[in-house]
């Protein structure tokens, strides 16, 4: 319901983009292409609201056929007087899905100056191909069957990923815990449970706590999971992964 | 009312970065209250809390700035109206909105009356206008007029009708309401269907009037009928006559007095209140906030000079 006094007609305002068209990126092989488009200077003092610049990136072409995942790892980026806009160090970004061939991304910068005109950005864009990588899937059979121990796989071995089960006595039965090394987990994409039948079970929720050492996660199911279930780890492999370098330039500030 | 004495600076807070110089308009003897005049209104000190910059390239860019109003408690305003004479940055650039119609009354959060001891918090109100220059370094001049309700100035500010689902197919009668010239009538779900059909031929007729013949003019009465708002469950429907605008707010209060209004909506001239799935219960009333002269103040503001971020 629409509260009193806001504006009787909501007026659909299309997306006015501003598209810096770029050469293809170095990597000649992938046909991936960064667009610049929306971009919004939030510019505050008082209050709480977080000022900032923010750049909506298209990401376009056939080498994004099959592209799960992607983040965006930013080299450089300043206005047109020279002030840098790179955000305060911080930690990789996580990879975030990818749906369909027409993926967006919002970057995060820091203000430009009032009086600067425009901007440039540069980096990689880090795309997480599955299907280039037999070993980025990895299905362990009966995963729940030797709990507090390593599970047993030549492709996880493979990969240096090493998951414990936990025992499901101390957990609910819709829900599977495992444990490892935080530096593991941070190359697991995702983790699904299948019936003996291969068919899935959904996870309804997934939970996580670590330290710099240590990853504890819980799988929460919608139905009981059998004591005979599969695990099936999506891995973030070298091979997997397609890194390709964009550079946006002269984009102007608003 | 207290009159305001002009001062010529006023800063806010010793540590704020930011140091506003804060003119006061002429003091001039006209009446605050009630009145839409042109007339300038007695000035009031403001300073700016905070200033919003949102720069997008589309329509939605604005500059937001909410204006603290140190001599009235937050506490005893319930809703303010902006507007805004002059706003220019020191490029020149005109930044008074394109869109200046008289706008509604915009609810406020009243928040706690202060104790014996404690400082009033004082009112907050928002303003948006166009965005600055780029290039501009400061607002070099923002001025305009708030008019801000104040229910508590005046027992016929606020009116309520009590056991209000037993007013359903009624025109309330309250003299508050009388006196100021607003009808209002809880409408039932035939009366909501016999005025959708109303309102719908009353379209086509308008349609007719300009040419527009036939199938046509069927399916713009029946587009116009499928368009036509739907009340949910527990949803009640009030048909406002309210001419001169007096009419601020409208709330479903329960039996101990508390607001159990969780949605309001206006359209094709009615009022549509929720509260829960169920409805008002028989002990709940409608409030009724009206604009009366007594509960009014109209002030004008001066900033300049303010700089922008």
């Amino acid at each position: 319901m629409r509260p009193i006094g806001t504006p009787n007609l909501p007026i659909a305002f299309g997306a006015l983009l501003v598209l810096c068209a770029v050469r293809p990126p170095a990597l000649a092989q992938e046909d991936v292409r960064v667009l610049a488009g929306e971009v919004t200077d939030s510019r505050f003092f008082g209050g709480h609201q977080a000022a900032g610049l923010s750049l909506k990136v298209k990401i376009r072409g056939d080498g994004m056929d099959g592209v799960e995942a992607l983040r965006f790892l930013l080299a450089d980026a300043r206005d047109d007087l020279g002030n840098p806009l790179l955000p305060e160090k911080k930690d990789a970004p996580a990879f975030r899905d990818v749906h369909g061939d027409r993926a967006e991304e919002n970057l995060s910068l820091r203000s430009p100056a009032r009086d600067a005109s425009s901007f440039q950005v540069s980096g990689r864009v880090e795309l997480f191909i599955p299907g280039r990588d037999p070993n980025a899937v990895v299905k362990v059979t009966r995963a729940l069957a030797n709990p507090n121990k390593p599970l047993s796989s030549p492709s996880l071995k493979a990969a240096d990923v090493r998951v414990i089960v936990l025992p499901r006595t101390r957990l609910p039965k819709e829900v599977v815990g495992l444990r490892g090394r935080t530096a593991d987990f941070e190359r697991i994409r995702s983790i699904r449970i299948l019936r003996a039948d291969g068919t899935e079970i959904r996870v309804s929720a997934t939970g996580r706590m670590s330290d710099d050492e240590k990853t504890q996660m819980t799988l929460e199911a919608s139905e009981p999971v059998p004591s005979n279930a599969s695990l099936v780890f999506t891995l973030l492999t070298a091979k997997a992964r397609v890194s390709v370098p964009f550079e946006l330039k002269d984009i102007p500030l608003p | 009312m207290t009159p305001i004495r002009p001062e010529a600076v006023s800063r806010r807070g010793a540590g704020a970065p930011l140091a506003l110089t804060l003119l006061f308009a002429a003091h001039t003897a006209g009446t605050a209250a009630g009145t839409a005049s042109d007339a300038p209104a007695p000035a009031t000190k403001a300073s700016i809390v905070s200033l919003g910059d949102i720069r997008k390239g589309d329509s939605s860019s604005r500059l937001e700035i909410e204006l603290e109003l140190p001599d009235f408690p937050a506490a005893e305003v319930a809703a303010a109206r902006l507007h805004v004479r002059t706003a220019v940055d020191d490029t020149g650039r005109d930044l008074v909105p394109d869109d200046d119609r008289k706008k509604p009354f915009e609810p406020l959060r009243q928040g706690r009356t202060a104790g014996p001891d404690e400082t009033p918090a004082p009112t907050v109100v928002q303003l948006k206008i166009r965005n600055p220059a780029r290039k501009a370094k400061v607002l070099a001049e923002i001025s305009g007029d708030v008019e801000l309700y104040l229910p508590g100035r005046d027992p016929n500010a606020l009116t309520r009708i009590p056991n209000i689902p037993a007013w359903a197919g009624k025109r309330l009668e309250s003299p508050a309401l009388a006196a100021s010239g607003v009808r209002i009538a809880f409408l039932t779900e035939e009366q909501l269907e016999a005025e959708k059909k109303r309102q719908a031929e009353k379209r086509k007729e308008e349609a007719r009037k300009q040419g527009v013949l036939g199938e046509m003019l069927e399916s713009l009465a029946s587009a116009f009928l499928r368009a036509f708002f739907s009340p949910e469950a527990g949803d009640v429907v009030f048909a406002v006559e309210d001419p001169g605008g007096r009419v601020v707010q409208m709330a479903l209060l329960d039996a101990a007095g508390e607001d159990q209004t969780t949605g309001r909506m206006q359209q094709q001239g009615l009022t549509v209140l929720s509260s829960s799935r169920r409805g008002p219960r028989p002990d709940w009333s409608l409030e009724v906030r009206l604009r009366t002269p007594k509960s009014e103040e109209r002030r004008s503001f001066t900033l300049k000079h303010v700089p922008l971020p």
